[in-house]
């Protein structure tokens, strides 16, 4: 009987500062898209300063009021600084109040990425270099998708090993789950590669992306539907399961209608379209508000259901029979007894 | 135990994702360059003697020294020449190069922020997305541009160019960056003036070059001399174009305040718009021989604009290399006439602008001038400026005109109506 | 076994997302391999820009070139000081050898009744003694000085007419003092639509019976295409020129070009519309090959001199 170490309390703290972080992060990702959209990356030239300024000195007057670039580039900037403060204060809450020493790693690995994005971004700055800006673009969902992750270890329900929740077909489910997640992160690279084309990519290239794209994104609806169908049928009654499996199929249906938006607002309507008298009186507004926000929500839109696919993939780890039986226990925390 | 191997699994599965997008890194990065006219040199080879490749490599150079590179336009110091007196360094060293904001906070690079990605570094019109945009985007390398108020042949005003920038072009890929400052538009009109320049120059060395003897240069050091006034030749001939292009404007005439929509009366538009339907089904405008019978925009449906034309040749293999040499998918799209019931007019909807197409035609599309009467000529058949604006307002009014008004029946009817009514 | 299945969807997966980024790379525009030379760039750039009076490091054919004048002149004219001795008159005769290959039948899409329901595209238009018509000969890059006063007061319209959806002069060529009168002897419109290089473009409606004028400001380098929109089959080259040396060879292939400067030797160009310059001849029985279509003559005063050019059937395939 592990009696002594159930009756510690749960650790609220590592929990609520990772859900803090998640909050935090989901705006970073999109002001990030948002300095995409604009190609306000180098809005601002220097880096770690900003116009010669220490970041949290730079006066803000200037920048609330400043060109609209610069003050979501720089916006930008105190988020991610935000978020490294978060990091790290969830470190320490994970360091002195979570019992068990790989949630420490995790942690930490946590802090590693957010830091590895903060240079990456620097670095894209001074390099001027549409690759890095790429790769901070790929980075920065996966970190987000790590928060998630550290919210949901930290999670009561992940703690209360309820071994009544265990399930024999589960493996199945847990495997469409991380399959689902591995995919959307492909989507998400293809998505980023199609927002940092190279000026002189060549037609060849820009074909071959659009077309993988949208294949992944058939493929993706194929997982998330077969994923939620799944859930639905068999775990419905499993409310940790069912909300995020009815999320991401939501989600996924957004971003299918924000992605086709997306196309439109930027590069008009396809050729068949021409058919349709209506699509002829539209004109594009460069930079115009449908136009950003359709695709900027298209990327945010791309990182929620990269995050709700690994709060999936986690929890139906919980589901999967482990043939350890360590506690005949209900509801209750295990601490370090898991295995 | 067999949650650890799957978390170690998943691990190794972002890896991989991890580590393709840094593979991307290692991708080539040659800094970016001016390419040639390469559909324009193959159009114009001997047929019997190909282009020495250093023939081509001698024009590279000379646009080269002329126009300098996409990170530093250059801007010939020849007064003779006068290119600075059509672009301003400053604004197109703005319009060029990467994106960045300087410390003062002035947008560079706007060339590839905004245009590049379908108009092409080298203003091609073979941007990475050209192939999925109807219309594919415009290549200015011929100094053709269709919407503007000046004739065929002649250049777009700086405040042509504004125009489709600031308003954008309904129905296209063409977006509207009304958005921006003035000095940002005026950059970019800048900078694709100094593109289609450099275009056109290359152009005209291309066939100064195809008209030189088998293997000679363009300028090399035994002809110095004479291959420098060929080059000054050419550009200045180009530049000369584009400074002329104010002086060429179509000053509208008066509409007569019968024909005004201001100032008519409900029954005299109605008498200007069927005057204007007989001029459009007439044999002096001919609008309906292109816009149809019903205006539909179906007159006229095998021709191509300009810029596909010249990948047509007759022989089919050479068609081939052409169309992949200007990066267009097969098959070529055919021109279409505008389609006048839509009530979208790609150069603007003023009745100025569809003054200025009708009077001046449209560069590069087919769509030719009107003929207009010569008060010197009584016998010279034409439209008079009243018949004009008759016109423009019928073409205006077609879009609440009902299809089922009686079209005009025969072929007869077009060949007796050489005078309006 | 369904872990193994699943590894390897996988790895399917991911191998397909690795086969798109192996596209992307190296996918950068490639048209051609001719990139500025950095130092042939800034000695170019340095003789473009430097000033116009100034002498070209003692360049030797520096002044030679000036004194020719004519922009862009680049005959090895003997020695400009050479001024004519007086006039003369090249004439001859173009003939086919072989049999000329058939033109091609042109699609008659609109207004039958005035068209005709079936046309040829008259690009090759043979006499019945082989002689071949529209072939152009002109004299290239003649100072002004050297041309004969006929050869430069030519005023009267140039008359250039369309009936039945053919244009009526198929080559032309007509002196830049010229106004030329676009007839259209049609009872449907017709428009007029051709871009010389240097000269005004021009792309007017012509109505039924009517007309319109057109004056060019300069001369051409090659004979320009005029095409109508509405019958784009129609086809026709006009070649305007400052001075009158030039012919277009008639039904029997006959030409003759009158009064061209003798005793300095003169570049002449021949040009048909197939092969574009006419480049491989057979000249009073002798191959030659006039490359680009030039042929270097110095002509006699007053005298005649007769060509008599046979061209094989292959080079109009």
């Amino acid at each position: 009987m592990l009696t002594p170490k159930s009756k510690r309390p749960f650790p609220r703290w590592p929990h609520g500062m990772a859900v803090l972080l998640v909050v935090a992060t989901f705006p970073l990702i999109w002001v990030g898209g948002l300095v995409t959209t604009y190609d306000a990356g180098m809005a601002v030239e220097d880096w770690p300063t900003t116009r010669g300024y220490n970041l949290l000195l730079y006066p803000w007057q200037t920048w609330i009021a400043g060109p609209w670039d610069v003050f979501i580039e720089h916006g930008h900037r105190l988020l991610g600084f935000l978020v490294g403060v978060l990091t790290i204060t969830l470190n320490v809450a994970v360091w002195l109040r979570d019992y068990r020493r790989w949630m420490r790693w995790v942690a930490l690995a946590a802090l590693g990425l957010v830091l590895t994005q903060g240079i990456l971004g620097g670095m894209r700055v001074i390099q001027n270099s549409q690759q890095l800006a790429l790769i901070h673009g790929c980075v920065g969902p996966l970190f987000f998708a790590l928060t998630v992750a550290i919210a949901a270890f930290t999670s009561r329900w992940w703690n209360a090993r309820d071994l009544r929740l265990q399930h024999p077909a589960a493996g199945k489910l847990h495997r469409l789950a991380v399959l689902t997640f591995v995919l959307a992160y492909v989507q998400l690279i293809l998505g980023a590669q199609l927002r940092h084309l190279p000026v002189d990519a060549s037609l060849g290239m820009f074909r071959g992306v659009v077309w993988a794209h949208l294949f992944f994104a058939a493929v993706l609806t194929v997982y998330v539907l077969s994923l939620a169908g799944r859930i639905v049928a068999q775990y419905r009654r499993l409310t940790h399961l069912l909300v995020p499996a009815l999320g991401i199929s939501l989600l996924l249906l957004v971003q299918l209608a924000l992605g086709a938006a997306t196309w439109v607002v930027k590069y008009s309507w396809p050729t068949f379209a021409v058919a349709w008298k209506w699509t002829q009186y539209y004109t594009i507004q460069a930079d115009g508000m449908l136009q950003s926000s359709i695709t900027t929500a298209h990327v945010a839109n791309g990182s929620l259901i990269l995050a709700t696919a690994i709060l999936l993939a986690l929890r139906s780890t919980r589901l999967v029979q482990r043939g350890v039986v360590q506690t005949p226990l209900g509801d209750g925390y295990l601490g370090e007894a898991v295995a | 135990m067999k949650f650890k191997t799957e978390t170690n699994n998943s691990c190794f599965r972002f890896g991989l994702c991890l580590a393709l997008a840094v593979g991307m890194l290692g991708c080539g990065n040659e800094t970016l360059r001016f390419h040639l006219d390469m559909v324009w040199i193959r159009s114009n080879e001997d047929p019997e003697v190909a282009f020495q490749p250093e023939q081509l490599q001698n024009l590279s150079n000379v646009l080269g020294a002329v126009f300098g590179t996409p990170n530093k336009p250059h801007v010939l110091q020849d007064s003779d020449i006068g290119v600075e007196k059509l672009v301003n360094r400053d604004l197109l060293q703005l319009a060029a190069g990467p994106v960045w904001n300087d410390p003062q906070g002035k947008s560079h690079g706007l060339y590839r922020k905004h245009c590049a990605h379908c108009h092409g570094v080298s203003g091609d019109g073979a941007g990475s997305t050209a192939a999925y945009l109807n219309p594919y985007p415009r290549d200015y390398r011929r100094g053709i541009f269709k919407f503007k108020s000046t004739p065929k042949g002649e250049k777009p005003t700086n405040s042509d160019l504004e125009k489709t920038l600031l308003e954008g072009i309904p129905g296209t890929s063409m977006p509207s960056f009304v958005l921006l400052p003035d000095d940002e538009i005026a950059a970019l009109v800048d900078y694709v003036k100094f593109l289609s320049i450099r275009g056109e120059v290359e152009r005209n060395l291309v066939l100064e070059l195809s008209d030189l003897e088998e293997g000679e240069l363009l300028v090399s050091d035994e002809t110095l001399e004479d291959g420098k006034e060929l080059i000054q030749d050419a550009v200045s001939f180009v530049v000369n174009r584009w400074s002329r292009a104010e002086s060429k404007v179509a000053i509208p005439a008066a509409c007569p305040s019968s024909a005004d929509p201001r100032t008519a009366t409900g029954e005299e538009m109605e008498r200007s718009i069927t005057r204007g339907y007989h001029l459009f089904h007439g044999v002096i405008a001919n609008c309906f021989t292109c816009h149809g019978e019903t205006a539909l925009g179906d007159g006229q449906l095998d021709l191509f604009d300009d810029w596909t034309e010249e990948l047509q040749p007759k022989d089919p293999e050479r068609h081939a290399e052409l169309m992949s040499l200007a990066q267009r998918p097969q098959p070529a799209r055919n021109l279409r006439p505008r389609n006048l019931r839509l009530g979208i007019y790609r150069g603007g909807r003023r009745p100025l602008d569809i003054y200025w197409r009708l009077i001046n035609g449209i560069d590069g599309a087919k769509m030719p001038q009107v003929p207009m009467v010569d008060p010197n000529d009584p016998g010279k058949p034409g439209m008079s400026d009243s018949d004009l604006w008759d016109l423009i307002n019928y073409v205006r009014s077609l879009p609440y005109e009902t299809l089922s008004r009686p079209a005009y029946q025969s072929q007869t009817d077009h060949v007796q109506l050489t005078k309006p009514l | 076994m369904q872990t193994r299945s699943t590894g390897s969807s996988i790895s399917k997966i991911v191998l397909a997302g690795a086969l798109v980024f192996t596209l992307g790379c190296d996918n950068r525009v490639s048209i051609d391999r001719y990139a500025p030379n950095s130092q042939s760039v800034s000695k170019l750039r340095s003789l473009l820009e430097e000033s116009g009076d100034e002498d070209l490091d003692g360049d030797l054919d520096g002044d030679l070139s000036e004194e020719s004048g004519d922009g862009g002149a680049r005959t090895e004219n003997d020695s400009p000081a050479t001024n004519p001795t007086g006039y003369a008159t090249l004439r001859g005769q173009v003939i086919i050898r072989g049999v000329p290959p058939a033109n091609p039948e042109l699609t008659v899409s609109r207004d039958t009744d005035m068209c005709g329901t079936s046309a040829q595209d008259l690009q090759l238009v043979v006499g019945a003694n082989g002689g071949i018509q529209n072939v152009l000969i002109y004299a290239e890059d003649i100072p002004e000085a050297w041309c004969n006063p006929s050869a430069l007061e030519v005023s009267e319209d140039f008359i250039f007419d369309q009936k039945n959806c053919v244009f009526l002069t198929r080559v032309a060529a007509f002196q830049t003092s010229q106004k030329m009168k676009i007839l259209n002897s049609d009872p449907k419109g017709h428009n007029t639509d051709f871009s010389p290089r240097f000269g005004a473009s021009y792309n007017q409606l012509i109505a039924a019976g009517g007309y319109g004028y057109y004056q060019t400001e300069a001369e051409e380098k090659q004979p320009v295409s005029v095409k109508c929109a509405i019958h784009p089959w129609m086809q026709a080259w006009l070649f305007p020129r400052s001075n009158g040396y030039f012919a277009v060879t008639d039904a029997e292939g006959n030409f003759e070009v009158p009064n061209l400067p003798a005793g300095v030797k003169i570049t002449l160009r021949a040009w048909h519309e197939i092969p574009k310059y006419i480049q491989n001849v057979t000249v009073s029985g002798e191959k030659q090959k006039w490359s680009k279509g030039r042929f270097n003559r110095t002509l006699e005063a007053d005298g005649v001199l007769d060509l008599s050019v046979t061209i094989d059937a292959g080079e109009f395939d």
